[in-house]
Formats: structure tokens, C-alpha cells, sequence
């Protein structure tokens, strides 16, 4: 089946250790995807698989770690 | 006396968070509209102050209260005792609530944006997997981009 026609979903993975989030878009590019991938900037990492490719990527720090502060 | 140690947390969601303690086992969580004082493990009213309190009892014997404080950006900072922070079971806590956190956002961002048929899956090894279909109304925003860069 052609991959175009599938109905395009996002696929979120949260580790269990960390909380650290990764984000796929499947079956979409080019601008709509660029704006699904915005609804989860919130949530860490993400990416486009619809060629494999990454789509971009947001520092793993960005991610809901949990940073020591000194006080 | 455990000196209280602060952390930088990412969470900013209010009810996000306090389900994500909730589901880490700490049903009794509080939620305070104000900060209120925490206590150390001989029930004595220590200075530091949260709106979101894990009470000693709920964690150890010789524990002190957990908090999380609301700072200006909307981020919530954990408030844990020195001694807390060694414990095993706090460890382990704290990985469960940023798992939790996180299944929660996640969860909340698809329904908040329209995401169909969502669909949540643990694997054998604890980490969550959610899928959903991304909503009718998107995936034509899509098309008629391409349509008007075809005429052009």
C-alpha cells in the first residue's frame, strides 16, 4: 500500500527510567507535519518517520529530567 | 534535623503532576491553593513551603515531607530532604512521577488537540507507548498546501 494514503498518526514512547519523551510522525511531511510535531514541543524529542529521517530534534535536556540545583 | 534540598523539575502541569504522584502509589497527595509549610520527620513545621505536599507518613517512617513549589515560570521545583533523597523507594519514586508526568502530558495534549483512536500500551519492559491518528482537519490543512503550490 502506498504509505501517502495511510491516515497519518503520531506515535509517542516515554522511557521508563527517565520520562524522557520521543515523538513520530508517521505518514506526513512538509509543512502540516512540521505543524503536528508543535503540538508536543512541550514533551521532549521528536521526529518525522515518514522517509526515516530525522525531522529535528530538541536537546535531551529538554527532556522531563530532573536537574539538581544548588541552594 | 535533613536540610531540604531543592530541584529544577520539568512539570508545570498542576493536575498532570498530582496524578502522576497519585498513580506513583501516593493517593493521600495534597493540593493547596497557597504554599503551605512542610514538616520534618519529628512533625516539626520546617520553613519551606509547597503547594503540592507528599506527607512523611506516606513515605517512611523517618521521613520528612515531599513538596512541590509553584516558581514564576509555571515550573514546579521538588523540595526533598537529604535524608529522602537517599532512600530507595524515593528513587524509585521519582522515576515512576516523571514516567507518570510524562504519560499524563502526553495524554492530555492528544485529547486537548483532537487526536483520534488513542491508544496507550505498556511493554514488557515498563516503557509506555501511545499512538493516535492525527485529526481529519490536519491532515487537510496538509492537501491544501500542496494544492496551492501545484498551481504555482
Amino acid at each position: 500500500m502506498n504509505q501517502k494514503n495511510l491516515r497519518p498518526e503520531v506515535v509517542i514512547e516515554i522511557d521508563e527510567n527517565t520520562g524522557d519523551v520521543s515523538v513520530d510522525i508517521l505518514n506526513m511531511e512538509g509543512q502540516a507535519c512540521s505543524e503536528v510535531a508543535d503540538d508536543f514541543l512541550a514533551l521532549g524529542r521528536r521526529k518525522s518517520s515518514y522517509k526515516k529521517k530525522e525531522y529535528y530534534a530538541s536537546p535531551a535536556s529538554q527532556a522531563a529530567t530532573i536537574q539538581q540545583k544548588n541552594r | 534535623m535533613s536540610k531540604y534540598e531543592c530541584y529544577e523539575t520539568m512539570f508545570s502541569d498542576r493536575d498532570c503532576l498530582v496524578n502522576a504522584i497519585r498513580a506513583a502509589g501516593y493517593t493521600q497527595v495534597e493540593v493547596h491553593e497557597e504554599p503551605v509549610h512542610l514538616r520534618g520527620y519529628m512533625n516539626d513545621k520546617r520553613p519551606e513551603k509547597a503547594e503540592i505536599v507528599i506527607r512523611k507518613e506516606d513515605i517512611s517512617r523517618a521521613s520528612n515531607d515531599v513538596g512541590f513549589r509553584r516558581r514564576e515560570d509555571g515550573t514546579y521545583e521538588a523540595i526533598v530532604s537529604e535524608y529522602d533523597k537517599r532512600l530507595s523507594r524515593w528513587v524509585e519514586s521519582e522515576k515512576k512521577i516523571r514516567k507518570e508526568y510524562a504519560r499524563e502530558a502526553a495524554l492530555k495534549t492528544l485529547k486537548d488537540k483532537g487526536y483520534e483512536n488513542i491508544q496507550v500500551e505498556q511493554t514488557k519492559d515498563g516503557k509506555y507507548r501511545i499512538t493516535a491518528k492525527v485529526p481529519p482537519h490536519r491532515i487537510q490543512a496538509k492537501k491544501q498546501t500542496v494544492g496551492m503550490g501545484v498551481k504555482k
